[in-house]
C-alpha cells in the first residue's frame, strides 16, 4: 500500500513537472491557429503598440487554418525544406552511428595511452561555440570543395564528439569481467563489441540517438553558415525571423517541426531499444 | 566501487601503439595531400555563346506575343491596340472595330491567331446591366468572351458544352496554327470552336495551364508541375515526359515560356547540332524553354534537356522582369517578351568567350535594386565579365543581419573577398579599420575637381581618424517637414521642431498632429537628423546630448498624444494596423515609405515630419505620399496652404546615406572593381535607372548633371516608359518641381554634410531605449546612461 | 598481438574525421592567436594580453561564471530528482517525452513564445497584475521589465532550466538504468532506508554520470546563448552579457585574433576542469 501511495506520489510530480514544462508550449498550436488580426491585437502591448498586457486565448476567437494552408499548400519549398531536414538528420544520426559507436567503444574498453587526454580533448572539441571553428571549418570545407554542400552540414556532424561521449558513458558500466572473459574464451574483439557492447550500452545509444535528433533537427548556424544556396536549406532556417507580424505562420511552422519530433520520441524509444537488442542477437 | 576498478587497466603494452603511429601519420600525410591538391587547373574557355540586344517595341505598352513560323509576331497590351510586326521588322497597327462597340471594362486575356483573328476575356461595363451588376457585386467576376474574325468583324463568343460549367473564367488561350482554339482554366483543357462556342473539354490538368505549343497533331501543354501531351487527332492523352515534368517543376517560378521549332530549319545555326543529331530521339521538332537561368532545348520525343545559353549573361537573369514570351527564329536566334514592355532578341556570338573569363562579385546585405541593375548594364558593357551580386539576407527567413554579417567575415577573414561591396546597414569605420577596404580618394578626385559630383556629400563619408574616403553614397534621402501652416518656418534644431508642433497643438487641440501612431514613429522620423551629433571628437558617446533628445522627443510623442484620450489613440492605431495587412510588412516600413498614404483616409495630421526619397514628382502634392508625408493634398486641393520644409534636429544639415559602395582591398579584380565603382558614379547609370523604372524610393543621385536630368520633365516618357496612365486621377507634369522649387532642391544637396548611416549600434541601442523612454519605463537621463552603459560595453570590446 | 591493432580500428575512422573536421580547425584557430591578422606576423602574447586586459571580457566571465555556477547545479539536482522519481514509472516514457519538448522546438519560436510571456507587457505580467488586483491582501504589483533589470539572469536561467530539464533527465534515467538491481534489493531486504541507499549505492553508481551530465550541463550552457541574443540582442543588459556575446561581436568586428586567444583560454580551462573532474568521478 505505502508502495502503491509512492509510486502515486511520484506520478503526480513528475506529471505536475511534465505539465509545467509543456504548458508554455500550448500556445504554438493555438498560435498556430490564429488569424494576424487577432494575433496582432494580442501582441500589440509587446510590441509597444499599445498600452495594457498581452493576454493569450488559448482557443482562438476566429480559428484559421490560414497558415497551414499558406505553408501546406502555397508554399512548395516547404515540401522541400521538410525532406532537406529529414535527409540530412538521417544522414547525420546514421554516420554518427556507425562512426561514433566503434569510437565511444575504444575509449570505454581499451586503455592506451594519452586516452585521457585523447577524451577530454573530445570533450573540449564538443563544448567550443560554434562561433570559433566557423572560420576555420569553413576553411577546411573551402578547401574540400564541399562549401554549399549538404556535406558541409553532414560531414562535420557525423564526426562530432558530441555522441561518442554520450556513447561512451553507456558502455563505461559494463563490468570489465564481462569483455575479460569474453576475451578469454576467445571472442573477437568485433564479437565482443557486437554482442556484449551494443545489447548493454544501448541506453547510452538510445540517449545518444534521441539527444543528437534534437540537436540535428532544428540546426540552424551551420547550414546558415554553409549553405548558400537555400534549396538544401533546412527547415529552421525557414522560420522567419521574430517579426512579430508572421508570428502565426512561425507558429504553424513550428508545429509541423513538432509533429515528426513527437512521433521520433513516441515510437523512436521502443524501437530502438529492440533492434539494438535485435543486432545484438543477430550476429 | 572496486569492481570497476578491475577492468584490464592500463595493462598490456601496446605494441598497437607504434603502428598507430604510422597509421596516424599516413592519415596526416593523406589529408595534407588532399588539402593541398584541390588547387584549380588552367583551363582554356572555348569560343561562343548567346548574347542578346533589346529590340525597339512599337510605341505602347505589351504583355503578350504571338509567334508565327514565319518569324513575324503580334504585340498586343492592357491597352494598346494589337500590333503585327512582319519578319522584316516593320510594325502596323491592326485597327479593329470592336473597340468602340464591345462593352469592355478591363481585357484580361488575349489569344492571337497566326491569321490575326483574335478571343479576347475581359470584363463588361457591369453597370450597363442590371443582371451584370447583381453578378459582378455578388462578387462572382467572370470573364465574357468576344471573337475577333481576320476581317475584324466582332462576334460574341460564349462557350458552352458537355465539361464546361458556365462562368468557368479560361486563362490562356492559344490557337493553333490550324486556326483552332484551345483554352485552359484552372484545372482544365478545352477546345472551343470560335464560330459556334461549343466547347470540348478535353482532359482535367492539375494547375493553370500556362503554356501550350503545337506540333503536327500533338499539343504540349504545360501547368507550372507537369508537362501534358495530348494526341489531337485520336483524342487522348499520350505518355508524359518525366524529365519535362522534372525541368518544369524546377524552373517555373520565375515564368517559363516555350516554343516549337522545326528541326531541320534551326539545326545548322544550333551550337552543336551534330550532337543533336545524334541524340537519336527521332523527333523532327525542338522544344525550346526559356526562363530565369537561361534557353534550353529538348527535342521531341527525347530523354534530355540541355542549356543553350546561360541565362545570367542575358536578360533573362533580370529578377525584376519576366519572360512572358517566346520565338525561335530560322537563323537560330531566339525573341523574347519581357515583362515591363522589353523586348531582346537573342543571337549567337562566336566572338564571345563561352563564359566569362573575369568574375566581379558584388555583396550588399539587403538586395538593392538599382546594384542589380547597374551590374546587368555593366555586364551588357563588358561581355567577358559576368558580375555575380550577392545577397546577404533575403527573403523572409532565419538569416538575421549578425549571421549574415558573420558569414560575409568568414569569407573576408578566409580570403575570399568580394570585390564591391555596398555597405548599407554596416559598420563601415570597422571595415575600414582592418583594411578591407580600399581608399577612394584617388579615384574620387577629378569628380570631386571638376564639381561633377556634391562635394560635401562625399566629403561627409571622411573618417576622422585617419582622413579618408572608403564609401561613397550613390544616393541619398533629405530631411523634409510639410505642414499646413508655417509652424517650423526658420526651424533650427530639435526645440523648435518641439515649438512647432506645440504650435499646431494649440490650433488643433483634437487628434494627431505628427504622423506617430507608436512612440516608434517619433523616433524614427527623429533619430536621423540627431544621431550625428551624439558622437563626441573622440568617438565616445555625448550623453548630454543624448539626454536632451530623449527629453525633447518625449515631449513630442506627450504633445501628440495628448489630441487623443486612450481610446481615442487605440482607434487610431488600430484604424492603422488593419489597413496595412501584417504580413505584408512591418511597422518600421510603414514608418517611413509609407507612413501615410492620403487616399486610405486615415484623418488629417497637421505636421510631417519625413524624408524625400525622389525629386520626380514635384515639390508639392504627390510627392506627400513619397516623401511619407500625411497632408492630405486631395482634401486640401493642393491649395497653397501646404507649405514643407528641411528639418534640423540636434545636427545640421544631415543626408541619409545609401548604397554606400566601396572596394575591397584584396579584390580579386580590383581595376574591374575600380571600373565597376567608375560606371555606378556615370550619369547614364544614375539616369538611365531613374529613366527606367520612375516612380522609385532610391533616392537623390550624387551625381548634379543626372540629378538635373531625372528633374527634367521633358526626359519622362508618360504613359510609355511609366507603364500606367494617370493612377491616382491627377496629371503628373501638373505636381513636376517648379524651377524655384528644383533650385531650393539643389541648394539642399550643395548644403548636405552631416553623414546619417542607419543600422549602427548607436542607432539600435537609443532606439530600443527610446521606446521604453516613452513608454514611460524610463526618464529621459535614465535611458541616456543605459546607452551609455552599452556603449561603454561596446567600446570596451 | 594481432588484436591490439584491431581495437584502433574502432577509433581511427572517427578520429581521422575530428582531426579534419574539428582538431585541424583548431589548431588554425590556436596559430591566429599568435600571429597578426593580415600579413600573419608573430606578435606572441598580444592577442592574449588584449584580451585579458578587456574590461568587458571580465564582465563576461564574471556573468558567464555565475550562470552556470547557478545554472549547472540546478539542472542537475532537478533532473536527477525528476529521474530517480521517474525510475520504475510506468509513464516514464510518455512524461520523458513530455519534458523533451520544449528541446524540439526551432530556437525561433521559442524565443517567440519566450518573448511573449516575459515582455513587461507580456503574459506573466498581466497574470500577475490580474491576480495582486483581485487579492486585496497583496501589494499593487508593479510589472517588471524582466529582460532589462537585474531579473534578466533569472529569466535566462529559468528558460534554460525549462528547455535542458528533459535533455538532463533523459541522460540520468541512462545511468540509473545501468545500475544493478540486485544491489539495490539486496540492500533493501537488509532494511537500508532510501538515504542509505542513495547514499551508499545509487550515488557512487552514478558518479560517472556526474561527470557526464555536467559536462553536458555546461555544452547547454553554451548552446543557450543563441537564444539569449534573439531575445536580448547583442548587447544585453549587463547580467546577462556573456562570454559569447563577446564572441560573436568581436567577430562581427573582425576582431578574429581576439577570438583566437580567447578560444585558446577558454579551451585550456575546459581541459583542465574536464580532466581534473574526470580522474575524481570516474575513479568513484
Amino acid at each position: 500500500m505505502r508502495k502503491k501511495i509512492r509510486v502515486w506520489f511520484a506520478t503526480g510530480i513528475c506529471a505536475a513537472a511534465a505539465a509545467l514544462i509543456c504548458a508554455p508550449l500550448l500556445m504554438i498550436p493555438s498560435g498556430s491557429l490564429m488569424d494576424s488580426v487577432e494575433m496582432r491585437r494580442i501582441l500589440a502591448p509587446i510590441l509597444g503598440e499599445g498600452k495594457g498586457f498581452a493576454v493569450w486565448h488559448l482557443i482562438p476567437f476566429y480559428p484559421t487554418i490560414g497558415h497551414f494552408y499558406r505553408l501546406l499548400i502555397e508554399s512548395p519549398a516547404f515540401y522541400q525544406l521538410f525532406w532537406n531536414t529529414v535527409g540530412m538528420t538521417a544522414a547525420i544520426l546514421a554516420g554518427q552511428l556507425v562512426v561514433g559507436l566503434p569510437s565511444a567503444w575504444a575509449f570505454a574498453a581499451f586503455r592506451f595511452r594519452g586516452r585521457d587526454f585523447l577524451f577530454g580533448l573530445y570533450v573540449v572539441l564538443m563544448l567550443l561555440p560554434f562561433q570559433v571553428m566557423l572560420l576555420p571549418q569553413y576553411i577546411v570545407l573551402q578547401k574540400l570543395q564541399l562549401y554549399n554542400h549538404p556535406a558541409a552540414v553532414i560531414l562535420p556532424a557525423i564526426f562530432s564528439t558530441f555522441p561518442v561521449f554520450i556513447m561512451y558513458r553507456g558502455f563505461t558500466q559494463i563490468e570489465g569481467e564481462i569483455l575479460e572473459a569474453a576475451r578469454l574464451d576467445g571472442a573477437g574483439e568485433m564479437q565482443i563489441f557486437l554482442q556484449i557492447g551494443l545489447p548493454l550500452g544501448k541506453m547510452g545509444i538510445q540517449a545518444a540517438i534521441v539527444l543528437s535528433f534534437l540537436e540535428y533537427w532544428n540546426l540552424v548556424e551551420q547550414p546558415m553558415a554553409f549553405l548558400e544556396e537555400q534549396a538544401m536549406w533546412p527547415l529552421s532556417l525557414y522560420l522567419p525571423q521574430i517579426a512579430v507580424s508572421q508570428a502565426g505562420f512561425a507558429f504553424a511552422v513550428a508545429v509541423m517541426v513538432l509533429i515528426p519530433a513527437l512521433f521520433v520520441f513516441a515510437l523512436g524509444q521502443d524501437a530502438l531499444e529492440e533492434g539494438i537488442a535485435y543486432i545484438g542477437v543477430k550476429t | 566501487m572496486t569492481d570497476r576498478e578491475i577492468r584490464w587497466k592500463s595493462g598490456q603494452k601496446d605494441r598497437g601503439l607504434t603502428r598507430s603511429r604510422l597509421y596516424a601519420a599516413l592519415l596526416a600525410a593523406v589529408m595534407c595531400v588532399g588539402l593541398l591538391g584541390c588547387g584549380s587547373l588552367e583551363e582554356e574557355i572555348p569560343m561562343g555563346r548567346y548574347a542578346d540586344r533589346e529590340v525597339k517595341l512599337p510605341s505602347g505598352t505589351f504583355t503578350y506575343m504571338r509567334a508565327c513560323p514565319d518569324g513575324s509576331y503580334y504585340l498586343y497590351g492592357l491597352d494598346t491596340n494589337l500590333t503585327y510586326v512582319d519578319a522584316q521588322g516593320e510594325s502596323r497597327e491592326k485597327n479593329w472595330s470592336w473597340e468602340t462597340n464591345a462593352n469592355i471594362h478591363v481585357k484580361y486575356e488575349v489569344g492571337v491567331a497566326d491569321n490575326g483573328a483574335a478571343v479576347f476575356a475581359y470584363t463588361p461595363k457591369f453597370w450597363v446591366d442590371q443582371e451584370l451588376e447583381a453578378l459582378w457585386l455578388s462578387g462572382d467576376n467572370r470573364y465574357l468572351y468576344c471573337y475577333v474574325d481576320e476581317a475584324g468583324k466582332n462576334h460574341a463568343l460564349e462557350p458552352h458544352g458537355e465539361g464546361y460549367q458556365k462562368g468557368t473564367n479560361l486563362n490562356t488561350l492559344v490557337f493553333s496554327q490550324k486556326g483552332e482554339l484551345y483554352a485552359a482554366s484552372a484545372n482544365q483543357m478545352y477546345r472551343i470552336n470560335v464560330e459556334n462556342g461549343e466547347a470540348d473539354s478535353l482532359f482535367a490538368t492539375s494547375g493553370q495551364v500556362e503554356s501550350i505549343v503545337f506540333a503536327d497533331d500533338v499539343m504540349l501543354a504545360a501547368d507550372r508541375e507537369k508537362a501534358y501531351f495530348y494526341d489531337l487527332t485520336a483524342g487522348k492523352l499520350l505518355d508524359g515526359s518525366s524529365v519535362l515534368d522534372e525541368f518544369i517543376k524546377s524552373h517555373s517560378s520565375g515564368g517559363l515560356v516555350m516554343t516549337l521549332a522545326d528541326r531541320d530549319r534551326q539545326a545548322d545555326t544550333a551550337e552543336d547540332a551534330a550532337e543533336a543529331e545524334l541524340d537519336g530521339a527521332g523527333g523532327t521538332q525542338i522544344l525550346y524553354l526559356a526562363c530565369r537561368t537561361g534557353v534550353y532545348r529538348y527535342i521531341w520525343g527525347g530523354s534530355i534537356i540541355e542549356q543553350i545559353a546561360d541565362g545570367q549573361m542575358t536578360a533573362l537573369g533580370d529578377t525584376q522582369r519576366e519572360p512572358l514570351a517566346l520565338q525561335a527564329l530560322d537563323n537560330g536566334e531566339f525573341r523574347l517578351l519581357f515583362s515591363g514592355n522589353y523586348m531582346t532578341e537573342m543571337y549567337y556570338d562566336e566572338t564571345l568567350p563561352a563564359r566569362p573569363s573575369k568574375e566581379l562579385a558584388v555583396y550588399s546585405l539587403e538586395e538593392i535594386g538599382w546594384i542589380r541593375y547597374a551590374g546587368q548594364l555593366f555586364q551588357k558593357e563588358h561581355p567577358d565579365v559576368l558580375v555575380r551580386y550577392e545577397t546577404g539576407m533575403d527573403g523572409d527567413n532565419a538569416v538575421s543581419k549578425e549571421d549574415a554579417l558573420k558569414n560575409l567575415n568568414t569569407r573576408l577573414l578566409a580570403g575570399d573577398v568580394p570585390d564591391v561591396i555596398v555597405m548599407d546597414q554596416m559598420d563601415m569605420e570597422q571595415y575600414a579599420d582592418k583594411g578591407v577596404l580600399r581608399e577612394l580618394d584617388g579615384i574620387l578626385q577629378p569628380y570631386l575637381d571638376d564639381g561633377i559630383l556634391y562635394r560635401n556629400i562625399v566629403e561627409g563619408m571622411r573618417m576622422t581618424d585617419t582622413e579618408k574616403i572608403y564609401g561613397v553614397p550613390m544616393m541619398v534621402y533629405l530631411p523634409l517637414w510639410l505642414s499646413e501652416e508655417m509652424y517650423l518656418e526658420g526651424e533650427d534644431g530639435l526645440d523648435d521642431i518641439v515649438a512647432g508642433v506645440e504650435l499646431a497643438r494649440q490650433k488643433h487641440p483634437e487628434g494627431p498632429v505628427l504622423y506617430t501612431p507608436y512612440p516608434k514613429d517619433v523616433l524614427l522620423q527623429t533619430i536621423p537628423v540627431c544621431l550625428p551629433a551624439w558622437t563626441k571628437e573622440d568617438g565616445s558617446l555625448d550623453g548630454e546630448k543624448l539626454t536632451a533628445y530623449y527629453e525633447a522627443v518625449k515631449k513630442l510623442w506627450e504633445l501628440d498624444s495628448a489630441g487623443f484620450d486612450e481610446a481615442g489613440r487605440e482607434a487610431w492605431q488600430k484604424n492603422n494596423m488593419e489597413y496595412y495587412e501584417p504580413a505584408d510588412m512591418d511597422m518600421a516600413d510603414i514608418g517611413f515609405n509609407y507612413q501615410y498614404n492620403a487616399q486610405q483616409n486615415f484623418g488629417e495630421t497637421w505636421l510631417q515630419l519625413g524624408f524625400l526619397m525622389t525629386p520626380q514628382v514635384g515639390m508639392t502634392g504627390i510627392h506627400v505620399e513619397k516623401a511619407n508625408m500625411a497632408a492630405d493634398w486631395q482634401q486640401k486641393e493642393l491649395d497653397d496652404e501646404v507649405t514643407y520644409g528641411a528639418y534640423t534636429g540636434q545636427a545640421d544639415n544631415v543626408y541619409w546615406a545609401r548604397m554606400i559602395v566601396g572596394l575591397c582591398e584584396q579584390a580579386k579584380e580590383p581595376e574591374l572593381a575600380e571600373e565597376f565603382f567608375e560606371a555606378l558614379l556615370s550619369d547614364e547609370m544614375m539616369r538611365k535607372w531613374w529613366l527606367d523604372r520612375p516612380r522609385n524610393h532610391s533616392g537623390l543621385t550624387i551625381r548634379k548633371d543626372s540629378l538635373s536630368d531625372i528633374l527634367d520633365i521633358s526626359n519622362i516618357e508618360f504613359g510609355q516608359t511609366m507603364g500606367f496612365k494617370d493612377p491616382t486621377g491627377i496629371n503628373y507634369p501638373d505636381f513636376w518641381p517648379t524651377e524655384e522649387e528644383k533650385q531650393w532642391l539643389y541648394q539642399m544637396m550643395e548644403d548636405a554634410d552631416c553623414c546619417y548611416r542607419p543600422g549602427t549600434m548607436l542607432e539600435e541601442c537609443a532606439m530600443e531605449t527610446g521606446i521604453r523612454v516613452l513608454n514611460g519605463e524610463l526618464t529621459p537621463e535614465e535611458g541616456a546612461k543605459e546607452v551609455e552603459r552599452k556603449m561603454a560595453i561596446a567600446m570596451e570590446e | 598481438m594481432r588484436w591490439k591493432s584491431k581495437r584502433l580500428l574502432f577509433l581511427l575512422p572517427g578520429f581521422a574525421g575530428v582531426m579534419l573536421f574539428y582538431l585541424l580547425p583548431f589548431f588554425e584557430v590556436a596559430r591566429r592567436s599568435f600571429v597578426k591578422s593580415g600579413n600573419n606576423a608573430f606578435v606572441g602574447m598580444d592577442h592574449y594580453r588584449a584580451v585579458v586586459e578587456n574590461g568587458a571580457f571580465m564582465l563576461a566571465v564574471r556573468n558567464t561564471f555565475l550562470y552556470m555556477a547557478v545554472g549547472v547545479p540546478l539542472l542537475m539536482g532537478i533532473s536527477l530528482m525528476l529521474s530517480l522519481l521517474l525510475r520504475g514509472l510506468l509513464q516514464r516514457r510518455r512524461l520523458v517525452s513530455a519534458m523533451l519538448l520544449p528541446m524540439a522546438v526551432p530556437a525561433a519560436v521559442m524565443v517567440l513564445t519566450l518573448q511573449i510571456l516575459i515582455d513587461r507587457q507580456g503574459v506573466i505580467n498581466g497574470v500577475v497584475t490580474k491576480v495582486s488586483e483581485q487579492i486585496a491582501a497583496l501589494p499593487v504589483f508593479d510589472a517588471i521589465d524582466y529582460l532589462n533589470t537585474e531579473w534578466a539572469l533569472a529569466v535566462v536561467v529559468c528558460s534554460f532550466l525549462w528547455k535542458n530539464t528533459g535533455y538532463m533527465v533523459i541522460l540520468w534515467l541512462a545511468g540509473l538504468s545501468a545500475l544493478p538491481k540486485e544491489v539495490e534489493e539486496a540492500a533493501q531486504v537488509d532494511g537500508a532506508n532510501r538515504w542509505q541507499n542513495w547514499h551508499y549505492i545509487i550515488r557512487p553508481g552514478l558518479s560517472g554520470s556526474f561527470f557526464t551530465i555536467g559536462m553536458l550541463s555546461v555544452l547547454q550552457i553554451f548552446k543557450s546563448y543563441r537564444e539569449v541574443w534573439m531575445v536580448a540582442g547583442s548587447y544585453p543588459q549587463e547580467h546577462i552579457y556573456f562570454l559569447q556575446h563577446l564572441l560573436q561581436n568581436w567577430y562581427l568586428k573582425l576582431e578574429f585574433d581576439r577570438m583566437a586567444a580567447l578560444t585558446v583560454i577558454l579551451s585550456l580551462v575546459l581541459l583542465c576542469v574536464c580532466l581534473l573532474l574526470q580522474k575524481r568521478l570516474e575513479a568513484g
